[in-house]
């Protein structure tokens, strides 16, 4: 595989047990440190092409090839992947037993644990808030404390699933900031043009499991015609 | 548990403060003599209501008398049940059956409000905290620990029910006119759960777990740990001399 690239997909496509096609004949490639925002109307397959990117879709029913950059022992320490509503991704009963999960699971000693915790959320504008339980944080919050649930693990690819949805425009903007601060190569899948705008390097428009269109944000989101035709104007 | 949502909900407490292996030989230890002694004279069942008392008060007090009573009624309408299956049953029926009825309902009493007071004492992180000094095998802790947290998930999506409820104007005058609507509203939170659950098992194995919880939770056992065992022991012994003696 090409070093230059994170992500090689070919020819991917995936139906569901009912025979519905989610995915179809989907290819590109992902560079490193490159950011991907993956746009299209509801049910166009955005989560769906994030899930089985990222080794967590199962494997019946999904056939094509995903090439990753260069192999590590543990896949799961190299790819995050922020799940749109933070509730569904939450499983410590602390935030730092949350952020902390992964490097508990490598086996760093809770000391050195303790500080990259500290790290993350410090990274994700949320320093202090270790001892917090989780149920008592704001949606917004939440949403930061997965992302810094993500980046302790240090991951060379982060997939992100609406990571604006249910955020104020002070949230929005606070997450933009960390977002465009963070060095990974990313692909996200939003609904948020200005978000996409702001943040993406190349749009890649999806409908009906099928890559329409792949792009600059500019190119792409000026095109009126191309987003009235899926629904996106 | 702490972190969920009512009725097990709890407050800072002086038990809940305490060491968490120090709550589980209490919780041990209430249930095995509460269990084993038979509440055959008054006294014996006013010694059992006064250490239950104290032991409500140091999980919370006042802040959980909501609680405790939901549970108690929860308890009391599946007794109802079994007395009116107690009173149908030809096995069961006459004196002997209802005095067996009746010992069984007050045993339950006991262990359901020990176990709620004793439960919402302990958080997950504690749990997660006993489940290794316990060294409990990680296939079995880990079973439980998920299924704790999916009771969490099972609590919200229970909480959000009367608000939608409401929100499609349906009052408990028009549910108790149609009950049928309470089952489909009862399948509806269960598979809402069960997409909940499907979505926490994805964000276990993106973050690659391998079958065990971690916490930084740690505890070490103190003075006030010690003297709140004494204590207990002294409870519960002195529950033992007035079963013994009768007075």
């Amino acid at each position: 595989m090409n070093a230059d690239y994170e992500l090689i997909v070919t020819d991917l496509n995936f139906k569901y047990p009912n025979g519905l096609t989610a995915l179809s004949g989907v290819n590109f490639r992902l560079s490193r440190g490159e950011k991907v925002a993956i746009i299209g109307p509801n049910g166009a397959g955005k989560s769906t092409l994030l899930l089985a990117l990222s080794g967590l879709l199962r494997k019946k029913g999904l056939s094509g090839t995903i090439e990753r950059g260069e192999e590590r022992e543990e896949q799961a320490a190299r790819i995050g992947f922020l799940f749109q509503n933070p509730d569904d991704q939450i499983i410590g009963a602390s935030v730092e037993d949350d952020v902390g999960f992964i490097l508990l699971r490598e086996g760093v000693a809770p000391a050195r644990a303790r500080l990259l915790v500290a790290e993350a959320l410090e990274q994700v504008r949320l320093g202090g808030y270790q001892s917090r339980s989780p149920s008592e944080m704001s949606f917004g919050e939440k949403k930061r404390m997965s992302l810094a649930g993500l980046l302790v693990g240090k991951p060379d690819l982060i997939f992100l699933d609406e990571p604006a949805l249910g955020l104020d425009p002070r949230e929005i903007g606070q997450l933009l900031k960390i977002l465009k601060e963070m060095p990974q190569t990313m692909l996200l899948a939003s609904m948020d043009f200005n978000l996409v705008l702001e943040l993406a390097d190349r749009v890649l428009l999806l409908d009906r499991g099928r890559i329409v269109s792949l792009g600059s944000p500019a190119d792409i989101l000026s095109d009126r015609v191309l987003m009235e035709k899926h629904g996106l104007l | 548990m702490n972190e969920l949502s009512l009725p097990l909900t709890i407050v800072p407490s002086y038990l809940g403060g305490r060491h968490p292996l120090l709550k589980v030989l209490v919780g041990a230890g209430l249930l095995a003599v509460f269990l084993l002694i038979p509440d055959r004279t008054p006294a014996v069942v006013a010694g059992k209501g006064v250490i239950i008392v104290l032991l409500w008060l140091g999980t919370g007090g006042f802040s959980r008398l909501e609680g405790c009573f939901r549970v108690l009624l929860f308890l009391f309408s599946f007794l109802g049940i079994i007395f009116i299956f107690t009173l149908l049953g030809d096995a069961v029926s006459g004196t002997a059956g209802m005095a067996l009825f009746r010992r069984l309902a007050i045993k339950s009493i006991w262990a359901a409000t020990i176990s709620f007071l004793i439960a919402g004492a302990i958080n997950y992180r504690e749990c997660i905290y006993l489940s290794r000094i316990l060294k409990i095998p990680s296939p079995i802790s880990s079973q439980m620990l998920l299924v704790i947290l999916i009771w969490g998930k099972l609590f919200e999506e229970f909480r959000h029910v009367p608000a939608a409820w409401k929100s499609r104007g349906l009052s408990s005058r028009y549910l108790k006119r149609h009950p049928e609507l309470i089952a489909r509203l009862l399948k509806m939170v269960l598979l809402r759960t069960v997409r909940q659950a499907s979505r926490l098992e994805l964000s276990f194995l993106g973050r690659g777990f391998a079958g065990k919880l971690y916490t930084f939770f740690t505890a070490s056992w103190s003075t006030l740990d010690s003297l709140t065992l004494i204590g207990t022991a002294a409870l519960l012994l002195e529950l033992g001399v007035i079963a013994r003696t009768g007075c």
